[in-house]
């Protein structure tokens, strides 16, 4: 076990085939910034714009990859006698620590892009900051904006990665229902976000209110403190621990589902 | 198509083979007295046989005594095995040649005075 | 010594029996050839041994231990066959320099001098290899694992017959530096037959020889002759495969000794069939 785990962080398949996927994704999303930034700049209207590009979009190429990445290691796996439990196990450790190093990642990509937009006059926004009124820039690059922003993107990275060993998961056992089913637990989220609905609707109704009035956590100087907003206390930690932990519960029962699946899957490669 | 070497055919036992192989290079000279016979390892590679099958043809030759083992050196042929191994064939002439020939020509309906006049008229 | 034992390996795919209760040695130290027609099991068998594929019943063993999911057992056992189961994006050099961290004893240098000798580029993806080419690579990762057991499942598919040549050598010496147990599992028989110590053959999954291979060769024989003389001397005999050319007659004979010339009535003659041959007659349909 101790050998394939350092594969997935040593060998040329694992971490580095992730991150050199997950570099180049942040590349073109960073040079997207730029040409949205000078198409922009001749508008003198904005100031700051709303983008999420490198935690939306950014979530989404993770997960790709991360699924990418953890079908190639399966197919390695079997040949070089990998037992299920140690692939497993593996890909659970890999999910968090590659979501974890992808927040910062993604997180570094925004306060650069961020000082760059500062020097053409404008500023960029991320998640947390998209309740906030005026005062942006000067919380724009904090401490605790940068940390809460991790957090928020981590579940994001986590979310997609859920929807992505649990797809690779399926197909090792049903190859042809596999998307349908992924599909279907996709549209599941989206609706239980949308209406709130079931168990799942009311996290995500708690993390959206943690994100609204995520100003009064990360910058109460600024903002003052709401003591309670909605019969919820919106501290730091409180809001931080929240979206980790989440994030973490959400992909370990996609992730669940994949390990149940693999365990007993054939793995004869094909013809 | 088996061992891709001369002499060698797909339906006796492999080891029966190899004892052959080098009983002929004992019986002609090509291998002298005490000189050292090719390893288990090299034969089995040249003519990729699995090397037990080697050591077991080249046992036949140990049992009759026209090879010996030298402690960690390796196989050698003994001192008087061209003569040894000439006697050993010259007993196995009539039942390997004659007798077959002798065969051959019943059903032919040759003779014994006429195979005896052919071997006489043979150079 | 080391050794793997098979224990009553039995593997259902729903109605259909590839494996029935098959039960069977390999020891360290010795080549074996793994022969049956295709669809007899073969494959199948191997996949269980890698752990790629579980049995449905019965186990597979090393050194006592059960291999299924044992990481530490498997690290010993390296299996190559006719699938594609590596990423055909990968190279053969990243695929060389990965295997050390799954199996320990990877020699690197020797897989790139096999790679050199067959005249395989390293720099090649696995997708864009020919046949041959890709059975050579995987032979190639097989043999350089320094795992114990090493079984190739069809190695000379897609060979040309120079390749093969340099295969057998190279396992043969391969096997005399480390003393690995070779299973072998081919169609070319004749060409393979010198390589066996210990043949298995294996016949609608079911296991039918588990012998020392000069042994098999030995237990059956070829009867020739007029068809009426063939039929009586071979009447209450062990017959697997009788054919008629005109009005002469073939059988082939298994168990008892072997007729002496002297011993067989005038006319029929005996011979003994290659292994090949021996085989075909073991496996033929009905």
């Amino acid at each position: 076990m101790r050998g394939y785990l350092g594969y997935v962080f040593r060998g040329r398949e694992g971490l580095r085939s992730y991150a050199a996927f997950m570099g180049a994704a942040l590349g073109g999303l960073f040079v997207l910034h730029l040409f949205i930034l000078i198409v922009l700049v001749k508008d003198d209207y904005f100031d700051h714009i709303d983008l999420m590009f490198y935690e939306g979009l950014g979530s989404l190429f993770a997960g790709a990859f991360f699924g990418i990445v953890t079908e190639r290691l399966m197919k390695l796996s079997a040949f070089g006698g990998v037992s299920r439990r140690s692939f497993i196990i593996g890909t659970g450790v890999a999910g968090l620590l590659f979501a974890a190093l992808t927040s910062a990642a993604i997180q570094v990509m925004y306060i650069i892009t961020e000082l760059v937009y500062r020097l053409f006059g404008m500023g960029l926004d991320c998640m947390v900051m998209s309740g906030i009124g005026t005062h942006r820039s000067e919380v724009a690059i904090a401490p605790r904006t940068i940390i809460f922003n991790a957090a928020v993107t981590f579940f994001g990275i986590m979310l997609i990665y859920g929807f992505s060993v649990l797809f690779v998961g399926l197909r090792s056992r049903l190859r042809r229902a596999a998307p349908v089913i992924t599909g279907a637990v996709v549209v599941f989220f989206g609706y239980s976000y949308d209406m709130y609905a079931g168990p799942l609707g009311e996290l995500f109704g708690m993390l959206e209110d943690r994100l609204m009035f995520s100003e009064y956590a990360v910058a109460p100087e600024i903002f003052g403190t709401a003591a309670s907003v909605n019969g919820i206390s919106m501290t730091f930690g409180d809001g931080v621990l929240a979206f980790v932990v989440s994030g973490v519960l959400i992909f370990a029962v996609m992730y669940a589902v994949f390990a149940l699946a693999v365990m007993r899957a054939p793995l004869r490669g094909r013809g | 198509m088996g061992v891709n070497y001369p002499g060698f055919n797909d339906t006796e036992p492999l080891f029966i083979q190899i004892a052959r192989w080098l009983e002929n290079k004992i019986v002609t000279g090509q291998l002298k007295a005490d000189e050292q016979i090719p390893s288990t390892t090299e034969l089995s590679a040249a003519l990729k046989i699995n090397p037990a099958t080697v050591r077991k043809g080249v046992n036949i030759l140990v049992e009759k005594g026209l090879v010996y083992k030298k402690r960690g050196m390796g196989m050698y042929v003994a001192a008087n095995a061209e003569d040894s191994a000439r006697d050993d064939r010259r007993e196995r002439f009539r039942d390997d040649y004659v007798r077959p020939m002798l065969e051959e020509a019943a059903r032919l309906g040759i003779s014994r005075d006429e195979v005896a006049e052919m071997v006489k008229g043979e150079r | 010594m080391s050794m793997m034992e098979i224990r009553s390996l039995t593997k259902r795919y729903g109605s259909k029996t590839a494996l029935d209760d098959v039960s069977l040695k390999i020891a360290k130290g010795s080549i074996y050839g793994l022969l049956g027609r295709n669809g007899a099991g073969k494959t199948t068998l191997v996949s269980l041994i890698s752990n790629r594929d579980f049995p449905t019943s019965g186990e597979v063993l090393l050194d006592g231990a059960n291999v299924k999911e044992n990481d530490r057992a498997l690290k010993n056992i390296c299996c190559m066959g006719a699938e594609q189961l590596l990423p055909g994006y990968m190279r053969v050099k990243d695929v060389i320099s990965s295997m050390r961290y799954f199996y320990k004893n990877t020699d690197a240098e020797y897989a790139n001098a096999l790679c050199e000798k067959f005249g395989l580029d390293p720099k090649k993806r696995l997708s864009r290899l020919s046949t041959g080419y890709r059975t050579i690579a995987k032979v190639i990762f097989a043999m350089s694992s320094g795992a114990d057991y090493i079984i190739l499942d069809e190695p000379t598919l897609g060979l040309d017959a120079n390749h093969r040549e340099l295969l057998y050598k190279l396992i043969i010496e391969r096997f005399n530096e480390t003393e690995a147990a070779f299973v072998i599992s081919t169609h070319l028989i004749d060409e393979c037959a010198g390589l066996f110590e210990r043949v298995f053959v294996l016949r609608e999954g079911r296991l039918i020889a588990d012998e020392d291979s000069d042994a098999l060769r030995r237990s059956a024989y070829l009867v020739e002759g007029k068809t009426a003389e063939v039929d009586s001397f071979i009447a209450g005999k062990k017959v697997l495969t009788r054919s008629e050319v005109g009005s002469f007659c073939s059988a082939c004979v298994s168990g008892g000794d072997v007729p002496s010339p002297d011993a067989l009535p005038d006319g029929l003659e005996v011979s003994q069939p290659t292994l090949q041959q021996l085989l075909i007659a073991m496996t033929e349909e009905g």
